[in-house]
């Protein structure tokens, strides 16, 4: 089953072009990293694929379903399988890490009290946070505050979980912890969707490579392959990361 | 002394006003304040504009012309009577929603992006949204500006004095006028300044219950 397909995608703001035709999918249970240097549109594709940004054109089809175009009261319930780990993370500031994770499957999924507590414990004993159950954002490490982050996504129970730059902010040590956190989802069976610049890392967690460059997708690389490509943009890229 | 107790007793009732005329404003004028700068943040344009039109003008013109207009001016214009009192707390919450919908928009504005999105990649409506994240963000962010308003707001009610609403200070004018001493002054200093200290007290109870988080 094709979890993602993305169809000629194109988004422009303004005069710069994000993307330009943009064409790749995705299979289930797949790990599939799209890597390039900073302003390649890596985030604005990511932001597309969760409705953050309307494509100008292209198709969009999570689950075999069309996202984009799509009428009106087709839109839904698709987003309900996709996570979404932002970048800086972006907690709840005013909430503590426990209702962090609760919120959304109060709110949206209207789930019940005795529902959330139990799976606000698994999830924080899954990555060993137990501790920080009470304590709020601003108490936290950059590494922490991403495994939050992972975890109210995960709290939905999402098929797909989408990371834009998820080592952007961490120190090698957190980046070490985040592979481990990786693969434990992996084994979870679930699809991940990586934007990153970090090659290394890129090849640790991933199965599949989309090197993306200039708002355009440029290649796509097994990443048992990539140290054979001679590509030259592509080994510049290597040669800055 | 006893002269001091016989003014603060005939004060009372003025006092009562004063404190009916803020609690009306405050309770209508907050949520009205939220519910406009929600509504200034949507993209439907004519419903802006009109809500610019609307700050603009109360925000631009004096409190006490308002005042004077609802009060005096409506009559003439629909030839009916109204009763002062109601007419009077109308206007202040006319007048205050103006200010807290800028207000609060301001705080809405200085939330980060991220937090907007973060509930819509979550599943959240957009009403959810508001009511579970950006409004508990919002009144955090606003509170020293709220507490100030609230102050203003106790000296404000004294404009009512001026259209025959017998408020601490419109008492206190006849108490001067009548007597001819100037003791009831001070006495209505006291009153306003117990009133906006209490306010100040509230306000700091409620901003370190919201101090827990940064």
């Amino acid at each position: 089953m094709k979890i993602l397909t993305v169809k000629s995608l194109t988004k422009t703001f303004q005069e710069t072009i994000a993307c330009q035709d943009i064409s790749f999918s995705m299979d289930k249970g797949e790990t599939l990293a799209i890597i390039g240097p900073s302003g390649s549109g890596k985030s604005t594709l990511l932001r597309m694929i969760v409705d953050l940004e309307t494509p100008d054109s292209g198709e969009i089809n999570l689950f075999e379903t069309p996202c984009f175009p799509y009428k009106k009261h087709e839109k839904s319930d698709v987003y309900q399988k996709v996570g979404y780990i932002f970048q800086d993370y972006n907690l709840f500031d005013h909430l503590n890490v426990e209702d962090n994770l609760k919120i959304a499957m109060k709110v949206v999924q209207k789930k019940s009290t005795e529902f959330q507590e139990t799976k606000v414990c698994n999830l924080l004993s899954m990555l060993d946070l137990q501790d920080k159950a009470k304590s709020y954002s601003s108490e936290l490490s950059g590494g922490q505050k991403q495994r939050i982050a992972i975890l109210r996504a995960l709290a939905l129970e999402p098929e797909l979980l989408l990371l834009d730059e998820p080592t952007s902010a961490l120190d090698v040590e957190s980046i070490e912890g985040l592979i481990g956190v990786v693969s434990l989802l992996k084994q979870q069976g679930l699809s991940l969707l990586i934007v990153t610049h970090d090659i290394t890392f890129a090849k640790k967690v991933s199965n599949r490579l989309l090197f993306m460059d200039n708002a355009h997708m440029n290649m796509e690389v097994k990443t048992d392959d990539i140290d054979d490509l001679t590509d030259e943009r592509f080994s510049k890229f290597l040669k800055k990361n | 002394m006893n002269y001091y107790i016989e003014i603060l007793v005939n004060l009372l009732s003025g006092l009562k006003i004063t404190v009916i005329i803020f609690i009306f404003t405050f309770a209508f004028s907050i949520p009205l304040g939220l519910f406009g700068a929600i509504l200034k943040r949507s993209q439907f344009v004519p419903l802006v504009k009109i809500l610019d039109l609307y700050t603009w003008v109360i925000r631009g013109t004096p409190l006490l012309l308002q005042l004077y207009f609802m009060v005096f001016g409506l009559p003439m214009i629909f030839g009916f009577r109204v009763d002062r009192m109601n007419m009077a707390i109308l206007t202040f919450i006319i007048n205050y929603t103006a200010y807290f919908i800028e207000i609060f928009r301001g705080g809405m504005n200085s939330i980060s992006k991220g937090q907007f999105e973060a509930y819509q990649v979550l599943g959240f409506s957009s009403f959810q949204g508001y009511i579970k994240i950006i409004i508990p963000q919002t009144v955090k962010k606003v509170l020293p500006t709220i507490t100030n308003e609230a102050i203003t707001l106790v000296k404000d009610t004294a404009l009512v004095a001026s259209v025959a609403i017998l408020d601490i200070l419109k008492i206190t004018q006849r108490i001067v006028t009548a007597d001819i001493r100037f003791e009831a002054y001070i006495v209505a200093a006291l009153l306003y300044l117990g009133l906006s200290y209490g306010i100040v007290l509230v306000f700091r109870r409620i901003e370190n219950k919201y101090a827990f988080y940064h």
